[in-house]
């Protein structure tokens, strides 16, 4: 065609774009919302889904989309290509302080990491920063090496999506129900929903062991992006108003109770995932 | 107790809880109930549901400030740190009795639920006026959000009025003292009863399209309407089993009665369709109601409509108070009232609707006392008269709602002739 580039990109660039990764159909309702607000308050987004985190990085490095919703995986992988220096911008509340836990069947006499040994542990998806990668981590540093002190299970559910679906979590718990493991890893978030839904009876299932807390997602943006935009990106997230009800709905669907600043804590909680995914050369 | 420095603000006893559902629910609830940066002291049996307890509070933004072994039990201490903290609800506010133990609805508005405001909130849903409602009640879409869009004066009065005077159709009347009229007069009856039921049925359907627009902050606005539209659909049962009860039969409809009628239920907006049912409408049929009590030719028939005709001066004077209410805090709103009675004759004077033929007949046989031409002359001297009647009424009532004589007068003279 007469005039056409091949380097015009068919959206309306003059929207931020923002890229998340779809792993349920809840996170259509929760990007409208977000893209509506945005859009009410004079600061234009729109959202792509990806089927996979490592589509939406390669994304986010080539420019495609300005901003990423990123698991910490991802996060890690982003700040290893760009020698740390990729912009963290806001995350949830409950992203940060983040933990796994070590749940054991009441019957096996496992009250804490050492009694791990010997033991059939089960993990969730190898992708999965709160499932496995930690655990085997924590569990590691505790002095019992999970390649020759116990028998690993491994449960890889939707891998791509860095564990967000929870399947594999649950599957984790299904196999300390059925006897198939002695032990697993759960995020906390999971444990506890677990917990509140009554799928669990703490009789048979406890968790024996809490890890130090880390952090989850966050938004990324590449070293160049701007920082007014970033700074105007952040504090609109950091406006929402909870108790509007579309905003509520999207922070519950989403799992938070405000979004905050990465500074700090936020930013610390990562540190432990950089050493954990070196040594399992992930 | 004082530990450390810091003094729980409540208490909650869960000793024997295992960590789960329960212990979460009561957690929480216990927590909702509290003020912003309040600590909740909770007792439990043993330190194993500590990590557990740190990690919902972290989700739910609340924190775990200290775990202390008591001997043979726990205690956590948590603080209270929703983004926001809800509102409280009342306690305390004892309602006030009248003479013989009656419980009155006008004595109702105490506290929260006495806080009757002006617009209604926004995301009320089915809260109930008063109760604390969580954040992220949905938009239910309510469009009537203003008390003057359904409020009343008198409306609470009337609400009280309405369940002392509710009547039965089956068990109130005396159906057992209806006499056998002569063919023609029993004809008139019927055909009578045939034009009020359905009416009724137009009485009972737009109040009840409007119902749900209602905010429910409004909520006795609501009440009230529920009673007036069980009157109405009593008035279609009566009126029809007058009809059925003496062997005649439901009779004819025309067209101009369903025109009419169609022309009320069309209107969406709700100050003129109160205008044009309970004032114009409603009002115009009161006299009706009083003609034919007038002349009834048995005392069923009679018994009937002085029963529906107590309960028409109920809605007439709702309507009569909503409409005057408005004009008097906005008297722009005249011009509303002006339209509304002019969009109607439009539409009823698009088409050549016809007349109530077989009504205006029947009413003459029974203000006449039969059908011989004597009787249908006096008869139909006497159905004119009843439109003088009418036509001062409407003024009448038109001139209590604020409008001036002028005005009053030219929305008489162009009122329909299906008097509904
Ligand atoms: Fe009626
Ligand atoms: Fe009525």
């Amino acid at each position: 065609m007469e005039g056409s580039s091949p380097n015009v990109m068919p959206t309306q660039r003059n929207a931020l774009m923002i890229g998340a990764v779809a792993y349920d159909p809840k996170v259509i309702p929760i990007w409208d919302i977000i893209r509506d607000y945005y859009n009410r308050n004079g600061f234009p987004i729109d959202y792509v889904l990806f089927s996979n985190y490592e589509a939406q990085v390669e994304s986010l490095l080539n420019g495609f989309i300005d901003i990423a919703w990123n698991t910490n995986v991802a996060y890690v992988r982003i700040q290893r290509l760009l020698e740390g220096k990729a912009k963290a911008l806001a995350m949830r509340d409950t992203d940060i302080g983040f933990t796994s836990k070590i749940i054991a069947r009441t019957d096996k006499g496992i009250a804490s990491l050492a009694d791990l040994k010997g033991k059939r542990l089960a993990l969730g998806s190898a992708d999965s920063g709160q499932a496995a990668i930690l655990p085997y981590h924590y569990v590691k540093a505790s002095g019992v090496d999970p390649e020759t002190d116990l028998t690993l299970l491994r449960y890889n559910l939707d891998v791509g999506k860095h564990g967000d679906t929870g399947t594999s979590e649950l599957e984790v718990v299904r196999a300390l129900k059925q006897g198939e493991a002695d032990a697993g890893a759960i995020g906390e978030s999971t444990w506890i929903r677990l917990l509140e839904q009554g799928q669990v009876n703490t009789d048979e299932i406890r968790a024996i062991w809490t890890s130090p807390g880390y952090s989850h997602c966050n938004f990324t943006a590449l070293p160049e992006f701007d920082d007014e935009k970033a700074r105007r990106f952040a504090d609109l997230l950091f406006a929402m108003d909870p108790t509007e009800p579309e905003i509520r709905k999207m922070m519950e669907m989403e799992g938070l109770n405000e979004w905050v600043s990465p500074e700090g804590a936020g930013l610390e909680g990562y540190r432990v995932l950089f050493e954990a995914m070196a040594d399992q050369k992930l | 107790m004082d530990v450390h420095g810091l003094t729980p603000d409540r208490q909650l006893n869960l000793v024997d809880f295992p960590v789960g559902a329960d212990l979460f629910l009561l957690v929480k609830n216990a927590l909702q109930r509290m003020e912003q940066g309040q600590l909740l002291e909770v007792i439990g049996s043993g330190i194993e549901i500590k990590d557990d307890l740190r990690s919902w509070c972290r989700l739910n933004r609340h924190s775990l400030v200290m775990a202390m072994d008591a001997g043979d039990h726990y205690r956590f201490l948590i603080r209270n740190n929703p983004v926001k903290a809800l509102e409280q609800p009342d306690w305390g506010i004892k309602l006030p009795l009248r003479k013989d133990g009656r419980l009155d609805i006008r004595d109702w508005f105490q506290g929260r639920v006495g806080e009757l405001r002006e617009q209604a909130p926004a995301y009320v849903g089915f809260v109930p006026r008063g109760a604390v409602a969580e954040p992220g009640v949905p938009d239910f879409g309510f469009s009537l959000n203003q008390k003057d869009d359904v409020w009343s004066n008198n409306l609470l009065d009337l609400y009280e009025q309405a369940k002392e005077k509710q009547w039965n159709a089956t068990t109130d009347i005396a159906w057992d003292e209806l006499p056998e009229l002569p063919e023609e007069m029993e004809w008139a009856v019927c055909q009578i009863m045939t034009f009020l039921a359905e009416n009724e049925y137009s009485a009972l359907y737009i109040p009840a399209k409007f119902m749900a627009r209602i905010n429910p902050h409004y909520i006795e606005a609501l009440m009230y309407l529920s009673t007036l539209i069980q009157d109405e659909s009593r008035h279609i049962e009566a009126f029809t089993k007058r009809a059925l009860a003496g062997g005649g039969g439901l009779q004819y409809s025309s067209a101009l009665t369903e025109r009419s009628l169609h022309s009320l239920f069309i209107q969406e907006d709700y100050f003129k369709s109160s205008f044009l049912l309970h004032v114009l409408g409603e009002g115009t049929f009161l006299d009706l109601l009083t003609f034919i009590e007038e002349h009834a030719p048995d005392p069923v028939t009679r018994q009937i409509v002085t029963l529906a005709k107590i309960d028409e001066g109920r809605h007439v004077a709702y309507g009569i108070g909503h409409v005057r209410h408005i004009i008097e805090t906005h008297p722009g709103m005249v011009q509303a009232l002006v339209d509304a009675a002019n969009e109607r004759n439009e539409y009823l004077g698009a088409a050549d609707a016809g007349e109530n033929s077989h009504l205006m007949e029947a009413l003459a046989i029974l203000a006449g006392g039969g059908r011989t031409p004597e009787q249908l002359k006096t008869g139909f001297e006497r159905v004119r008269r009843l439109k003088d009647v009418m036509y001062e009424h409407r003024v009448q009532r038109l001139l209590q709602i604020g409008l001036t004589p002028d005005i009053a007068a030219a929305i008489s003279k162009t009122h329909t002739p299906n008097f509904m």
